[in-house]
């Protein structure tokens, strides 16, 4: 953990502020400003491919498709503050979409392994992916599957997803 | 200085604070279903993104600025476009992060932060040095909040035909406080437990997000302790995000025999004492563990 809390004194002249800002000032005045900083060190995410791929496949013989790139390593290191909690969470930007077919999000699951990460279904809502307390390295897999169905129109069907690591 | 560009708004996340969207050309992830004969994308290289600070809490008069820089590191082994912008986000109850654009939601500061630059490119093992600046309003009170994204692929994902990309997105969490720090203020809600689990609510009173740490109790009929353990910290936010539900593993009870136990959840949030719940439960025996027998 690396938290250090720097208290800065700083004599302003208010005058080379003037460009940056729409608070009106004297253009001979100075002015104490104290801010108070705490800051935590940082973060990385690491995801072992860039797309996944479910091939076509029978429904009555493969009712769930397994992505071809599983399992996906996942990566995330974290210095934090000790109480922080690093959260992973991702959500779909939409349906799987092919034109004017759409195969619904909710299709998509994944597995986990891995200390902290976190199995669940694909959703555009935010869904927690995995959530560590304070620093350290976590390294798992994410395995991606596709509910098969009938139902499906024949397509090549995309969706943007977001992982985003953060420490609230 | 440039302006951070606010992300396109399109997708409805959660229903309690309305309309909540994110980014349609955030990190990218292309999922191709195959079906009958179409082609499938190629998994291209690891993407690894490095970000620090990852999180700043500030604490400044409002009518001034601040300005400090965040460093983005490319660490996967191709080349990145990223893009810089401020996303408002808060708290769901359960402590999932939620996004919003920026401007979107109480307490935002992203109208106040500014970004240079705001897009650039990094070669792998290179570092970018992105300044961002605070102008605090004068009219500014209370606690503010942002998070400065740091999104690769978006060069990939905006160019027609491009296959899509894996990359992460990492955001350092900004808190701004706007002039003295409040008092911190919170009290426990309830507190539920039987053997299948529980949930500890927890609400801030304050107008600033306190952290929680948290230990459980559970003492038998004679008052002797029967087991402690802790629950991972949490953050809970000011109004109208204030409440937090934190929930309770069913190893807290687990191996206890059948009887009577007293339960104590024991808070701090940072306050001028504890934060205490209290519940009494009767606890029957285990229930036996099923073993299927082999035909």
């Amino acid at each position: 953990m690396r938290t250090s809390v720097v208290v800065l004194t700083m004599i302003v002249a208010c005058s080379a502020l003037l460009g940056m800002s729409a608070v009106s000032w004297g253009a001979t005045d100075q002015e104490t400003v104290t801010i108070n900083a705490t800051v935590s060190a940082k973060a990385k995410l690491t995801i072992g491919v860039a797309a996944i791929n479910f091939a076509d496949a029978d429904p009555d013989t493969v009712p769930s498709i397994a992505a071809a790139e599983n399992p996906v390593s996942v990566t995330v290191k974290a210095q934090t503050a000790g109480a922080s909690t690093v959260t992973l969470t991702v959500a779909a930007d939409g349906d799987l979409d092919s034109g004017a077919d759409t195969i619904d999000i909710t299709n998509v699951t994944w597995t986990a392994t891995g200390a902290g990460f976190v199995a669940g279904t694909m959703n555009t809502s935010a869904q927690s992916a995995g959530s560590w307390t304070g620093s350290g390295q976590q390294s798992g897999t994410f395995s991606y599957s596709l509910a098969n169905s009938w139902d499906y129109n024949a397509g090549s069907y995309t969706q943007t997803v977001v992982y985003t690591l953060t420490a609230p | 200085m440039a302006r951070s560009p606010a992300p396109e708004d399109h997708t409805t996340l959660w229903g309690l604070i309305g309309e909540v969207t994110m980014s349609k050309v955030m990190t990218a992830w292309m999922m191709g279903l195959a079906i009958g004969l179409f082609p499938s994308l190629a998994a291209a290289g690891v993407c690894s993104l490095e970000v620090s600070p990852l999180t700043v809490e500030l604490r400044m008069d409002p009518a001034h600025t601040y300005t400090e820089t965040i460093t983005v590191k490319n660490m996967g082994d191709g080349s990145e476009h990223i893009r810089a912008y401020c996303q408002d986000w808060t708290l769901k109850p359960d402590g999932v992060v939620v996004f919003v654009s920026a401007g979107r939601l109480p307490g935002s500061a992203s109208p106040w932060v500014y970004l240079l630059p705001a897009e650039f490119d990094l070669e792998p093992g290179e570092t970018q040095r992105i300044r961002y600046t605070i102008r605090l309003p004068a009219g500014a009170s209370g606690e503010a909040r942002t998070a400065i994204m740091f999104e690769a692929g978006a060069r990939e994902l905006s160019a027609p035909g491009a296959p899509s990309r894996l990359v992460p997105r990492v955001g350092t969490i900004l808190y701004v406080q706007a002039g003295p720090s409040p008092p911190a203020r919170a009290r426990a809600v309830s507190l539920e437990i039987d053997r299948t689990g529980g949930m500890l609510a927890v609400e801030n009173l304050g107008t600033a997000h306190l952290r929680f740490t948290a230990q459980i109790e559970v003492r038998d009929s004679r008052g002797a302790l029967a087991r402690r353990c802790g629950l991972n910290p949490f953050v809970v936010l000011p109004a109208p995000f204030n409440g937090h539900k934190a929930r309770l593993g069913p190893d807290i009870l687990e191996g206890l025999s059948a009887g009577s136990y007293t339960i104590t959840a024991i808070l701090d949030y940072g306050g001028e004492a504890l934060l205490g719940a209290r519940v009494e439960i009767e606890l029957g025996p285990e229930p036996p563990i099923e073993i299927a027998s082999e035909q």
